[in-house]
């Protein structure tokens, strides 16, 4: 063997490797896998704990991996930010402080919450290239970890969960909600992040606007039924400052969503979403007078830690879901057989 | 503009804020519908100028009218927000962080030279005295 030959190609062989899309997903399971993880949480999800019970359970109990969570943690100022009240250094040195709480050599953070996942990105105080964190040296990564929200994370490990999952889906129908500040990421590297990656793995054409398929690849492997309709891609209105200062224009954008929903010929029995902001606001406008004219039941909302943790077994998710949420959630959940 | 959030529900018009800033005209900090932009980023996804990034732009105008004192009255109503940050590390939610910690957020207030966190820090000591 030629070893110039085998040493001049070497680096070419494996920047084609890790250019193949499955190779680089399945590369990166692996690392993942070995990490320590951050799970940090937003201030709207306090008022449903069973979003962040819901990841406990599933990363530290199902999957067994080295999940943390600090009570230290404050808010990611992107509310703040928003409307003004502070600026990209301040929203920078915020972000900072939440990073560096991490004790146990955390490169990954992960988050269930849209608002959080679009600051902290905008803050630039984490990454979100895949090959980056991964070819990275030990000090590299420490510094600015990657940033993975929730819902990828769980389609990462997806295929690990499917055998544990004790429910069949098969009665009920879901209408997804993504939510804009998921949808419409703004300073995430197309070319290496996980949207692009898993879209490359899926055989999806990515292009900057694109639609995950996250939720449909959960929902119809537990052979659920997915109802879309035509405002699904759009704001729920729930932007909080919009709620407090401008409150007509946040209710209008919420009965735009729901007239949607509605002229649905088979209306969904609960309605999935990965941010818990949608969450609240989509419950909460449903109860306002403005909208109640529009149907005769409101819809369930849930979140997808929430609806995997149940699914897998987990009865305190369940039972803080059964608390917490506005609408009840009975009868979806009656839906929802044993395997 | 049909996708735009705001515009879809409101006289929110996104083209009449930028026309307004490249024509350097200081009446955009006073334009009450500057405030009514819901962040959704929605234009910069579809935007084929990927340069343009829209809500920055909002979020810097909104910045500065803050700074001159130009903000609409109805902001007040977030102010709850600013304390509740300062005091307990959250702006929503039963839970606080330790009081060793709002120190420190408000050591990094200090240092990010944010006017409206050195108030609301001023407002909160004065409250305590």
């Amino acid at each position: 063997m030629n070893l110039k030959k085998q040493r001049n190609e070497a680096p070419r062989m494996q920047e084609q490797e890790e250019q193949n899309p499955k190779t680089l997903f399945n590369n990166f399971k692996t690392w993942l896998e070995n990490q320590s993880l951050y799970l940090f949480s937003g201030c709207i999800e306090e008022k449903y704990p069973g979003i962040k019970r819901g990841m406990q359970f599933i990363g530290k109990s199902v999957l067994k991996q080295k999940l943390y969570s600090y009570s230290e943690q404050s808010c990611c100022t992107g509310p703040l930010t928003k409307m003004g009240f502070g600026d990209q250094d301040s929203l920078k040195m915020y972000t900072m402080e939440n990073i560096s709480l991490r004790e146990h050599g955390e490169s990954v953070v992960i988050t269930s919450c849209n608002g959080c996942y679009s600051y902290m990105i905008k803050s630039e105080q984490v990454i979100t290239e895949i090959p980056t964190v991964m070819y990275a040296n030990d000090a590299q990564s420490m510094l600015k970890p990657l940033l993975l929200h929730g819902i990828e994370y769980l389609t990462i490990w997806f295929r690990s969960l499917f055998p544990l999952i004790k429910y069949s889906l098969e009665r009920a129908t879901f209408s997804p909600q993504y939510g804009c500040h998921y949808l419409n990421q703004y300073g995430v590297s197309k070319e290496m992040s996980f949207r692009n990656l898993y879209a490359q793995v899926r055989n999806l054409k990515w292009y900057y606007n694109s639609i995950p398929s996250y939720i449909e690849d959960i929902i119809k492997p537990l052979r659920g039924n997915i109802a879309e309709y035509p405002e699904s891609l759009l704001c729920c209105g729930g932007s909080t400052p919009q709620r407090q200062i401008n409150a007509e224009n946040a209710i209008s954008v919420a009965k735009k969503k729901f007239s949607s929903i509605q002229s649905l010929k088979k209306k969904p029995d609960v309605i999935l979403t990965i941010c818990p902001l949608c969450m609240f606001w989509m419950e909460e406008s449903q109860l306002l007078s403005e909208l109640k004219n529009i149907y005769s039941e409101p819809i369930p909302i849930i979140h997808i830690n929430e609806l995997l943790a149940i699914c897998l077994g987990d009865q305190e998710t369940l039972s803080q879901a059964q608390t917490t949420h506005k609408i009840s959630l009975k009868p979806f959940l009656e839906k929802i057989v044993i395997k | 503009m049909g996708s735009c959030t705001a515009a879809r529900v409101s006289d929110f018009n996104p083209r009449i804020i930028v026309t307004k800033v490249l024509d350097n005209d200081e009446s955009v900090l006073t334009d009450e519908t500057l405030w009514k932009c819901f962040l959704c980023h929605q234009c910069a996804m579809l935007c084929p100028k990927k340069d343009m990034d829209l809500p920055d732009l909002i979020y810097r105008l909104r910045q500065i009218a803050i700074q001159k004192g130009i903000a609409p009255p109805a902001l007040k109503k977030l102010n709850n927000w600013l304390y509740r940050f300062f005091e307990s590390g959250k702006i929503a939610g039963p839970n606080s962080v330790s009081e060793e910690r709002t120190i420190r957020l408000k050591k990094v207030a200090e240092c990010s030279g944010v006017n409206i966190y050195k108030q609301c820090i001023d407002e909160l000591e004065e409250t305590k005295e």
